[in-house]
């Protein structure tokens, strides 16, 4: 039970601002999604109108092929974990459960138990009294619970501690592989978070830069070091989208397509390639003025 | 229009959630007011100062309240659970017409309440201050009025409730300038306080406005007021946003 | 590292840090790179169960697909063989093959770098040969 999202030339305009500037894309349906972005890039935006929170400007969202903001079988499919203040502040985290436990079809109440006692949370405060870590938490576990076809986690683990986290991640794992389904997790922690994902979609400016199994986009980066005059030689005509220099040492970042004969002349240079971690990649290929 | 084994789920949690909010006032207000008018009896000898006299009117407005409650509490979660707009239009607005029935019945029993308080004490049912309830056909229309005006004031906090999130979410304005916008909302209930002539003021409007439709006509207006209203709501509803943040940040 | 155990490893992993993968290499090469050595060194003998690709990924925190590339490389290797409905086996004459390519490449990968550091270093061949022998009559 999966569904797949697909997004065409969606728009979201705030006055002159536009925060989704025409984007299409499709997330194909059972894999876990990292969806990366820098702040103001549109991930929250976007997020909030594949919920059904509100209409987009233009453009259409289709859960396996069905609109899901009129149509109740879509709406159903969609699971949004927010990072923004709850809609349900007031309620005791109980009451909260409960609503959920009432509106959700798949609702596996064991599930949410176990997870309650996993991270401790106190069932009968309000949820706007709750620690920052522990709202996330309700979040996490009502996002998991829910078991819906789409699950979106909106930086689900702010103000979580380390160990809360990797409880979250295993747990997602866990009950990912238990129960496939198709999940989007928005997050600024890649170096983390990167090992889960299947596929990337990176925004950018409210347009997508890239969207790609994330082991080929990490296949498309490497790292040189050495003397910059070798370095230099090496990567001519290469796609350089880092560098930085210590005194005669030089290290690059390149990008692309043409990464195989980049081993073949480095090794007869004498120089080692270094596969580029997400993290790297993603803030060079998301700088100002970077060309994709 | 696509038949959900979603709505259900959503008539329930709307009739559990409208229930809850419904039935500690239904408790609470007779008793509360049973005491404050013994209590002011025993004070002022035999005053009249009395909150009775409130009995056919505190009802309906709580019902604008419960309209507010609805779309700020009840409409966002159901939407961040997965269902629609439409699941939750569908499940208000045959339950608003039936809590105004109920009101309307509510409103005869505080009236029975009023007599059974007063007989105890000795004095005269304080309600025919306000109403006349000489007859059964008396008891029908106080039944008939409650029961209209409450569908209408319902049909203005809903109303409301609509309005306030799209001023705050969509426009982003502060509390304020959405406050002075839910103020048209109040449209349905004046409007049907005039044309049922229904304290405190409809009687002293419709005179000035030299309005005077009879019973019937009175009912029916009322009655197309209601539904207009809660057809107007239904249809805003469609597009609302449900919270969240409004800008991207 | 024991990786073939018994109990569910998501247990293990739980409380645990996660076994940290180095940066050089894609994590499904290094899962690929140790169930092979585990198969040389013997820990993985021939016909063996290894574990699920849901529990590696459980393990090691990473999308099961990344822990599934490894074992469809090791298949394609023939390193492990899949028996439907229930899981991967060490294949029959993995360890033979898994050796013989690991000799062949031995003296280029392994040798050939010790001998430039040690040039490097001003450490005579004969020094190496020495410290060589010394460890042979040890183990």
């Amino acid at each position: 039970m999966s569904a797949a999202l697909e997004v065409r030339d969606l728009r979201m305009r705030f006055g002159a601002q536009a925060a989704i500037d025409g984007i299409s894309f499709r997330l194909e349906p059972g894999r876990i999604h990292g969806l990366l972005g820098r702040n103001g890039a549109g991930k929250t935006t976007l997020l909030s109108l594949v919920a059904s929170l509100r209409r987009p400007t233009s453009g259409s969202i289709r859960i396996d092929g069905v609109d899901p903001f009129g149509i109740a079988a879509a709406a159903a499919k969609v699971c949004l974990v927010p990072s923004g203040p709850e809609l349900s502040g007031g309620l005791r985290v109980r009451a909260a459960l409960k609503a959920a436990a009432a509106l959700r079809p798949n609702w596996d109440a064991a599930l949410a138990e176990r997870l309650v006692g996993r991270f401790a949370l106190p069932m009968k405060k309000t949820i706007a009294s709750l620690s920052r870590g522990q709202r996330s938490a309700v979040g996490i576990v009502i996002g998991l619970a829910s078991r819906a076809e789409l699950t979106m986690f909106d930086e689900a683990y702010l103000g979580l501690d380390a160990p809360s986290r990797y409880a979250f991640y295993e747990e997602l794992l866990q009950d990912y592989m238990a129960h496939p389904r198709t999940i989007v997790l928005s997050t600024h922690l890649i170096e983390e978070v990167g090992d889960l994902f299947e596929d990337v979609l990176i925004l950018k400016d409210g347009r997508v830069l890239l969207q790609e199994n994330a082991e080929q986009l990490r296949s498309r980066g490497a790292a040189l070091v050495g003397p910059a005059d070798k370095v230099d030689a090496v990567v001519a005509g290469l796609n350089v989208v880092g560098s930085r220099s210590l005194g005669p040492t030089k290290s690059v970042t390149v990008y692309g397509n043409a990464i195989d004969g980049l081993h073949r002349r480095a090794g007869e240079a004498g120089l080692q390639v270094a596969p580029v971690p997400l993290q790297d990649l993603f803030v060079h290929l998301t700088e100002p003025g970077a060309a994709s | 229009m696509t038949k959900s084994s979603h709505q259900p789920a959503v008539n329930r949690f709307v009739a559990i959630g409208l229930f809850r909010f419904v039935i500690w006032y239904a408790a609470v207000y007779p008793v509360v007011v049973a005491g404050i008018t013994i209590g002011l009896r025993f004070v002022n000898e035999g005053g009249d100062e009395n909150l009775w006299r409130n009995l056919t009117i505190a009802p309906v407005y709580y019902l604008v309240a419960c309209g507010v409650v609805a779309v700020a509490t009840l409409l966002p979660m159901i939407v961040a659970h997965g269902g629609t707009r439409r699941a939750f239009s569908r499940a208000a607005a045959p339950m608003f017409a039936g809590l105004s029935v109920i009101t309307g019945l509510y409103v005869l029993a505080l009236i029975g309440f009023d007599a059974l308080v007063s007989s105890i004490f000795g004095w005269e049912p304080t309600v025919s201050g306000v109403v006349e309830l000489a007859s059964v056909g008396d008891r029908v229309e106080l039944f008939l009025d409650t029961m209209l005006a409450g569908l209408c004031a319902l049909a203005t906090g809903w109303l409301a409730g609509i309005v306030w999130q799209s001023a705050v979410f969509r426009r982003r304005l502060g509390w304020i300038p959405a406050t002075l916008l839910m103020v048209p909302c109040a449209i349905p209930i004046v409007a049907a306080e005039i044309v049922l002539h229904r304290p405190p003021f409809g009687a002293d409007f419709a005179d000035a406005l030299d309005l005077d439709l009879g019973v019937a006509g009175g009912a029916i207006a009322a009655l197309a007021i209601g539904a207009a209203s809660l057809a107007l709501a239904a249809y805003l509803t469609r597009d609302v946003i449900v919270g969240g943040r409004a800008s991207p940040a | 590292m024991v990786l073939y155990m018994t109990e569910e490893p998501a247990n293990t992993a739980a409380t645990g840090a996660r076994p940290l993968f180095d940066d050089k290499t894609p994590i499904y090469q290094q899962i690929a790179d140790q169930i092979k050595d585990d198969i040389l060194s013997g820990t993985l003998k021939e016909e063996d169960q290894v574990m699920s690709t849901n529990q590696y990924a459980a393990f090691y925190r990473i999308n099961p697909a990344t822990a599934a590339k490894a074992f469809q490389q090791l298949e394609a290797e023939g390193v492990l063989v899949k028996r439907r409905g229930i899981g991967m086996f060490v294949a029959t004459g993995a360890r033979e093959t898994l050796r013989d390519a690991r000799r062949a490449r031995f003296f280029e990968e392994r040798v050939d770098p010790l001998a430039r550091e040690a040039e490097m270093l001003g450490i005579p061949v004969d020094a190496l040969v020495e410290r060589l022998r010394a460890r042979g009559g040890q183990s």
